[in-house]
């Protein structure tokens, strides 16, 4: 840190020394447009290279200060933009011609390629950088929320850096929806720490030590060195990936240093998150316990809340729990560069606190990139490093088990939570310091403030990504180019849990887990790029190329005491462990290697082809017929706008179609089953799952095709863009229930089902004011995903394949042929045609159903309103983001019912003499308790079909107001200053919780809420000062 | 043009020599898992796959799964022991809702990977791979522990895949439940001819996790006692098949037990973390009234008195499936005591033996003896088992008999003891009462192996079971016949749909917890 603030203190005298050397003048004149002569009024004019600029008034005027030998740049919407290099006049009239072609925008697309927006044969959507830092989350891609149509993103539920599920047009596939990651053309590991093969949390009680969040790696990036997110949706787009790319890509572009004067660029920014959305809880009905006496361990007799009505009890404990948390992000950029050279560097430190008390995040970011030319500008080489590190302290899990929000909301009513605060005593029979909670009948309901104490957690995520890139330019239509990257994180995870937390968890000495864990991958690439005009019609682009990608993920050595326990207790240290049934170590090694080529032709600049094909060898397809597969794409776009005469008002036409057929590799290891020691044996067993006999498993298989137009009216100031895909998955790799062997097989792995997506996407943009007083730019981004299962493998007796089990809960997640993707299922309770609960004939039982869909997680279609408003220096920006359609399904609130603290429950005792109308089998009207009736529907294993609820929501996800402070001719060029708030409140919501908020980003508990951290609502300020 | 073709295909050399997918086989290979050849070092191959039949017989980790195996059920039917947990709203196995969620674990504990079942198979295929005449003797232990499984979960379900199991083409189709037992009584008494020339051989030490400590003879011992049990279970169903193998057994030089066999699992007995750690389960109220009627001294091994304090430290026991509203109604009942506080799980006593041996002189097979004095061994020996003294005074009381039931918590549940069955042998009693005395002890002695005294419930009648309370069966079990097996499990009704329902017209009845199985013949023993 010292180090960094040396260097920042010689840039600065540097960057004041380069200003003190400038001998300004005052530049003036006037903007007209080519087409009928009239003054432009708000055409932008900056000072290449800087921040510095002003807009034209009215009459089209304009005066600002430069030096001989700036570059000014001119830009309008709907105009070509012009760059003039100012020379001993300063007076400079400008003509603008009128753009039809404004839409010669340049696209980051598959491999880091550029091409030209209009060229496109597919559906692509960028999202700048400044509109992803404009309220700025601690995982960049959370600001994505709303701002791209097709692109559904769900945060998990362990808040600071905690991973994001981002779901590209539908789920389609039962193993992996996750799009690639490419930085700078590079793909780019996204696995988090505990992602190891094993789905992150697929478990109701989410395992002995919590649903572990290990976060992935895109939360690590600094979201203030991405200079643009494009969004590739279609299996089109991303044909050139190949396997990789079949769910999708979102390409990231980070910042490189620009030829120009040195810039510095200071942010920090503060925001505050409070806690919304909490579980409504009851303060009517106390726990029978209260009056009765505590032991001294702090157990009262009854620890459920179904006792006697009273009046003066007080139960906002929960709102007491959580603290007000707040994220500090201070970000410094230098960016310094000449004709030969530039240089990009960034550092960020984030600092935040989580509303969950002892939470707290600290992550460093450090980016340098270098970008030379060589050999008369003919080679270019880049190359950047990327370091991070990240240390979070007890992220909050999910799940009944471990989590301290299950006894925070079932604290007993009237029962004084305070009292337990203090949260240990001393037990003279052991010598040594003990929980004191209020229950031990049940393990999920231990004192949230022990959890949050006495089983500490840390976890350390340390990333290094390292890439060079060489070009040569050989010729002027000829270039090869190389790029190579390392990208490396280690994670550290390590949890502590004190002598005194329930025996189901840790033994009375304690237990302690310590994992270390690697992922590497490694890319190398190697591409041909040729260009060329056949003739003065046609264009030709030919690129070639290869690469090869080692994957080395989940590297893991996973050390744990497990219920074998310590030797001296609260001792946490290997050498202190009693057993070792609970030690691993674990690796998934693959490998792939590619040749890919596309041609693309294009006819007088109205009419593009584009060809991919690309074909791969997995490591782990060994033992099945072929290692290698190939995925071809053809796609084919025409300017209509160059084609026919189009009225005035239409500035640019075009539609486009294009055919895909990519693939996935199968799961590594899956063709080479070998013997093992399972975690918390020491026994050998062999491979659990293997291929139906006589079956080989291929590559997954996924046709798209998709059509779309590009409108723009009004010389560019609105613009329409519609898609509709159709897209079916085959092949699908499924882990089904095995059919009966001799081996004892649970699993057979195999290629089946088929998965269909058809949706629509549309984003209408428009800038509906222009004046040099106000601006108004808005965008809505449509979407609508009709997701099918068609069939799933023909050995499933009833057309259902479970992802996750119920076991010896209520909830059951699957796959079942002619359902949208992802059924939640559950029993219900039987009602008659008035909607009374049906009880069996001893007038007590209610009849349910089996298990059966009561639900899908996934949304019918998404809307988002962004809206951007500047007056002057003030700049406001709004986003509404809606989901609408689909469910979810609360666990929370079922067992708060089933212990009585609900304030469902207490309405449930207030109306009726508290209790329930029910009929019996014959049709004879009877009652059951309230709390009858809730013993039944309520708790894990209840009739959870209760307990669904309709996912939509409307929300107003972000809100900036920004004011710009403009200085001339000073060492500070410009000051933003902003107020934002992000996810502030909804408009509309039927969910007791926050339904954008996952239990787990891994396919198991979609839809599902099991005490997740309550989602938060943030408030803050940013800073950003530009040299 | 010609410059492109050059630079690509140099490229494409590059990239060919730099790599091949030559290695792929090795990236495509868990570097952490262990190939079949690799185990056949020091005999893994075959030695390793014990450990799985070990582990799971009564299943010894993680808890939860001997708790699904076995613990609510069999612990729970047999008398022995009750959740004071409303699990799922108090509707479940208890109450006669039977869990398919649950009950899976029962069949998955023989038939997944690393289980029963393909263990067995397994270390058949090894041996006879490895083609060592030797190898043999693996074969027939194994078939021991298998038979000593799948008696149980038979027991359980009824019809079992089993005979057609090995091969791929027959693994689904089940067995009716005579066929699987007359496969059994095959088995064994191969096993037990077949070991004969093996009892110096100390090749299973190594592999042996019980306390015999790999002693061929005394493997011998247990799979002839096994016989017996199993020929004792028929006997109403098929009395000269019972006779036949009951008499091989009896004269058969392999003897009987003369240790328990008990395995040394390495984990601590799941019974004491359900009751212990989670509290999930009590002493029943069967075991409190023959226990405190009889004033018998195991009984403060078997349990701890209550921890309420106003139960007055007296031994307080939960009658199944009755009305539960939270878990802290009984939860301070008596859990279970320091007989579970090891790391290992009993398959079988002494005591049994003695206990098998009395009920076949009182049948009067030939060679068992006298059935007073086996009765009274079998109690001596379980006594002894537990470090617990003065059998001989307890075997002496002619007059205490099991005490009524009475509820801490609603009288709604108190019920009468419906037998006045006494300690002290009564030769001269009809035979039905000699064997309720028989299997009144034996069960004392058995615990806490629920599921086999279960069986033995279900097959005698005694001791008596106290009928549940509450009855969420829907009519399928009658709440005083009691429930007689358990349906079908769910995963193998989704993938072996047709071979189960093939194996549901093996029952007598419907596929639901009130139909009797093969060997479940209602009235009189004799």
């Amino acid at each position: 840190m010292k180090q960094i603030s040396k260097l920042l203190f010689v840039f600065l005298v540097f960057t004041a020394s380069l200003h003190l050397n400038a001998q300004e003048i005052t530049i003036t004149g006037t903007v007209t447009s080519a087409a009928d002569e009239a003054a432009l009024p708000g055409v932008s004019v900056v000072l290449q290279g800087t921040q510095k600029g002003t807009l034209t008034d009215f009459d089209g005027n304009f005066s600002l200060e430069a030096s001989k030998g700036d570059v000014l740049l001119f830009s309008f919407v709907g105009m070509a933009s012009q760059a003039i290099t100012i020379g001993d006049a300063s007076q400079i009239n400008v003509v603008l011609l009128e753009d039809t072609e404004s839409l010669d925008e340049v696209i980051v697309t598959a491999l880091g390629m550029k091409k030209e927006k209009k060229a496109l044969t597919y559906s692509a959507q960028e999202v700048k950088g400044d509109e992803l830092t404009r309220v700025k989350q601690t995982n960049p891609i959370n600001s994505l929320s709303g701002k791209s149509a097709g692109l559904t993103i769900t945060r998990s539920s362990s808040g600071l850096g905690g991973a994001t599920k981002v779901v590209l047009r539908g789920n389609a596939s039962t193993v992996n929806n996750d799009p690639l990651y490419v930085i700078d053309g590079i793909p780019m590991m996204n696995s988090g720490n505990g992602s190891n093969g094993e789905e992150p949390g697929t478990s109701v009680f989410g395992g002995q030590t919590g649903n572990r969040d290990g976060g992935d790696a895109m939360s690590m990036i600094n979201p203030d060195d991405i200079e643009s997110i494009s969004v590739l949706k279609g299996a089109s787009a991303a044909a050139l990936y190949g396997s990789q790319g079949a769910n999708g890509v979102i390409l990231i572009t980070t910042k490189s240093g620009k030829e120009g004067k040195l810039t510095v660029n200071v942010s920090s920014s503060l925001t505050f998150d409070n806690v919304v959305s909490l579980p409504e809880l009851q303060s009517q009905y106390q726990s029978p316990s209260v009056g009765q006496p505590v032991a001294e361990n702090g157990r009262v007799p009854d620890a459920k809340s179904w006792g006697d009505k009273t009046s003066g009890l007080t139960n906002n404990y929960a709102e007491d729990f959580f603290n007000t948390g707040y994220t500090s992000i201070q970000s410094v950029s230098l960016n310094a560069g000449t004709q030969k050279a530039q240089t990009y560097f960034s550092y960020a430190n984030t600092y935040a606190e989580g509303v969950m008390p002892e939470n707290r995040m600290v992550r460093n970011n450090l980016n340098i990139k270098e970008t030379a030319l060589f050999l008369d500008d003919k080679i270019t080489v880049s190359a950047g490093v990327n370091l991070s590190d990240q240390r979070i302290w007890n992220r909050p899990g999910n799940g009944l088990y471990s989590n301290p929000l299950t006894g925070l909301y079932l604290n007993p009513v009237g029962i004084n939570l305070d009292n337990y605060k203090d949260f240990e005593y001393f037990n003279n029979a052991t010598n040594m310091m003990d929980q004191y909670a209020t229950s031990f009948d049940e393990n999920i309901q231990q004192n949230p403030y022990w959890l949050i104490n006495r089983n500490p957690s840390k976890d350390i995520a340390q990333r290094v990504l390292a890439n060079v890139n060489v070009k040569y330019q050989i010729t002027d239509n000829f270039s090869l180019q190389s790029r190579g990257s390392f990208d490396k994180t280690f994670f550290t995870f390590e949890k502590q849990m004190y002598g005194g937390t329930d025996l189901t968890f840790a033994p009375a000495t304690g237990r302690y887990i310590s994992e270390k864990t690697e992922n590497t991958q490694q890319y190398i690439d190697l591409i041909a790029n040729y260009n060329t005009a056949l003739s003065e019609d046609w264009n030709l682009g030919v690129i070639l190329g290869t690469s090869m990608t080692k994957y080395k993920i989940g590297d893991q050595i996973h050390l744990d005491s497990g219920l074998g326990g310590l030797k001296y207790p609260n001792e946490f240290m290997v050498q202190n462990f009693l057993s070792t049934n609970d030690l691993r170590q674990s690796v998934t090694n693959r490998e792939l290697q590619s040749v890919f080529g596309s041609a693309n032709i294009g006819f007088k600049n109205m009419l593009f082809i584009d060809i991919t094909g690309r074909n791969d060898w997995s490591s782990t397809l060994v033992n099945t017929n072929s290692t290698s597969f190939f995925y071809p794409s053809v796609g084919l776009t025409g300017v209509l706008s160059e084609m026919f005469e189009m009225p005035e008002s239409i500035s640019f036409a075009k539609i486009r179609a294009s055919y895909a057929q990519v693939g996935n590799d199968i799961p590594a290891y899956a063709t080479v089953p070998l013997n093992s020691v399972p975690l918390g044996s020491s026994g050998v067993i062999p491979a659990t799952f293997a291929p139906i006999e006589g079956e080989t498993l291929e590559p997954q298989k996924q046709n798209s095709f998709e059509i779309g137009t590009e409108w723009r009216f009004f010389s560019g100031r609105m613009g329409l863009d519609f898609t509709y895909y159709d897209t079916k998955t085959t092949n699908q790799i499924f882990y089904i229930q095995a059919e009966p062997n001799p081996y004892g097989y649970t699993q057979n792995i195999v290629n089946a089902g088929e998965i269909s997506n058809k949706g629509i996407e549309l984003t209408i943009d428009a800038k509906p004011v222009i004046t040099d007083a106000f601006n108004w730019n808005t965008a809505i981004n449509f979407a609508t995903n009709d997701n099918k299962v068609i069939s799933v493998h023909p050995g499933l007796d009833n057309g259902t394949a479970i992802i996750t089990a119920p076991g010896v809960n209520g909830y059951q997640y699957a796959l079942v042929e002619g359902e949208d993707f992802g059924s939640i299922q559950a029993r219900s309770v039987v009602r008659n045609e008035n909607g009374l609960p049906i009880v069996s004939d001893d007038g007590a039982t209610l009849e349910r159903t089996d298990f059966e869909t009561v639900g899908h997680a996934q949304p019918d279609f998404t809307l988002g309103w962004n809206n951007n408003f500047e007056f002057g220096n003030f700049n406001l920006s709004f986003l509404v983001d809606a989901k609408f359609g689909g469910e979810v399904l609360s666990l929370t609130e079922s067992i708060n019912d089933f212990y009585g603290v609900s304030q469902a429950t207490a309405n449930a005792r207030n109306n009726n003499g508290g209790m329930i109308d029910v009929v019996n089998a014959s049709g004879t009207a009877s009652q059951i308790a309230a709390q009858d009736y809730y013993n039944q529907i309520g708790g894990r294993a209840g009739l959870l079909g209760e307990y669904i609820y309709d996912a939509t929501n409307v929300r107003l996800a972000e809100v900036a107001l920004g004011y710009n402070i403009g200085y001339q001719d000073r060492f500070i060029e410009n000051i933003r200053l902003s107020i934002v708030g992000s996810n502030l409140f909804f408009f509309y919501k039927d969910a007791p919780f926050d339904p954008n908020i996952a239990s787990s980003t891994g396919m198991g508990l979609q839809g599902i809420d099991i005490y997740g951290q309550p989602s938060t609502r943030s408030i803050g300020f940013n800073i950003n000062v530009n040299f | 043009m010609k410059k492109l073709l050059k630079y690509t295909l140099a490229a494409a050399m590059a990239v060919s020599l730099a790599s091949c997918t030559g290695d792929f086989e090795d990236i495509n290979t868990d570097p952490y898992g262990i190939s079949d050849e690799s185990l056949t070092q020091m005999n893994n191959h075959i030695g390793s796959k014990f450990e799985g039949m070990f582990l799971n017989v009564i299943n010894a980790t993680p808890a939860w799964n001997y708790q699904l195996q076995q613990g609510l059920n069999g612990d729970v039917y047999s008398g022995y022991m009750t959740p004071p947990t409303p699990f799922a709203g108090n509707v479940n196995n208890m109450t006669y809702a039977l869990v398919d969620g649950w009950n899976n674990f029962i069949w998955s504990d023989a038939y997944n990977v690393g289980t029963i079942m393909p263990s067995a198979k397994d270390i058949k295929d090894k041996v006879a791979l490895a083609g060592d005449p030797n190898g043999v003797k693996f074969v027939y232990l194994a078939n021991i522990i298998k038979v000593t499984a799948m008696q149980r979960v038979s027991d359980v379900f009824g019809p079992i895949r089993y005979t057609k199991f090995d091969d791929y083409a027959t693994t689904g189709e089940y067995d009716a439940q005579d066929v699987a037992y007359k496969a059994f009584f095959a088995e064994l008494g191969t096993a037990i001819d077949g070991l004969k020339a093996f009892e110096n051989d100390t090749q299973f030490t190594a592999f042996d996790m019980t306390n015999f400590g790999g002693d061929i003879t005394a493997w011998r011992s247990f799979a002839n006692t096994l016989r017996l049990r199993l020929a004792m279970r028929v006997v109403n169903a098929d009395p000269a098949l019972a006779k036949a193998e009951g008499e091989k057994s009896l004269k058969s030089d392999a003897g009987f037990l003369t240790d328990d066999l008990v395995v040394n699992t390495g984990f601590i007995h799941p019974v004491s973390v359900i009751s212990g750690s989670w509290g999930d389960v009590r002493m029943s109220a069967e075991m409190e009234s023959i226990l405190t009627g009889y004033g018998d001294g195991r009984m403060e091994k078997y349990f701890n008195p209550a921890s309420d304090p106003a139960l007055n430290g007296a031994y307080k026991g939960i009658r199944m499936g009755v009305e539960i509203e939270a878990k802290s109604e009984y939860g301070a009942h008596s859990a279970v005591g320091e007989v579970i506080e090891t790391e290992t799980i009993t398959w079988m006593t002494v005591a049994e033996a003695h206990f098998l041996m009395a009920e076949a002189a009182l049948r009067g097979w030939s060679e068992a003896g006298d059935a007073k004095s086996h009765y009274e061994m079998g109690v001596k020996a379980s006594f002894s088992q537990h470090g617990v003294g003065g059998a001989d005074v307890y075997l002496a009381d002619a007059t205490s008999t099991p005490a009524d039931f009475v509820d801490a918590i609603n009288t709604a549940n108190n019920i009468a003891y419906p037998s006045d069955v006494k300690i002290a042998y009564n030769a001269g009693g009809t035979n039905e009462e000699q064997l309720e005395q028989i299997i009144t002890q034996k069960w004392i002695a058995m615990f806490p192996d629920g599921q086999e005294a279960w069986s033995e419930f279900r097959r005698t009648g005694y001791p008596r079971v106290y009928p549940v309370v509450v009855n969420n069966s829907g009519g399928a079990i009658d709440t005083d016949i009691q429930i007689r097996r358990i349906n079908f499990v769910s995963s193998e009704k989704n993938t072996n749909g047709a071979n189960v329902e093939a194996a549901v017209g093996y029952l007598n009845g419907a596929d639901n917890g009130g139909t009797r199985l093969w060997w479940d013949v209602a009235g009189s023993n004799f």
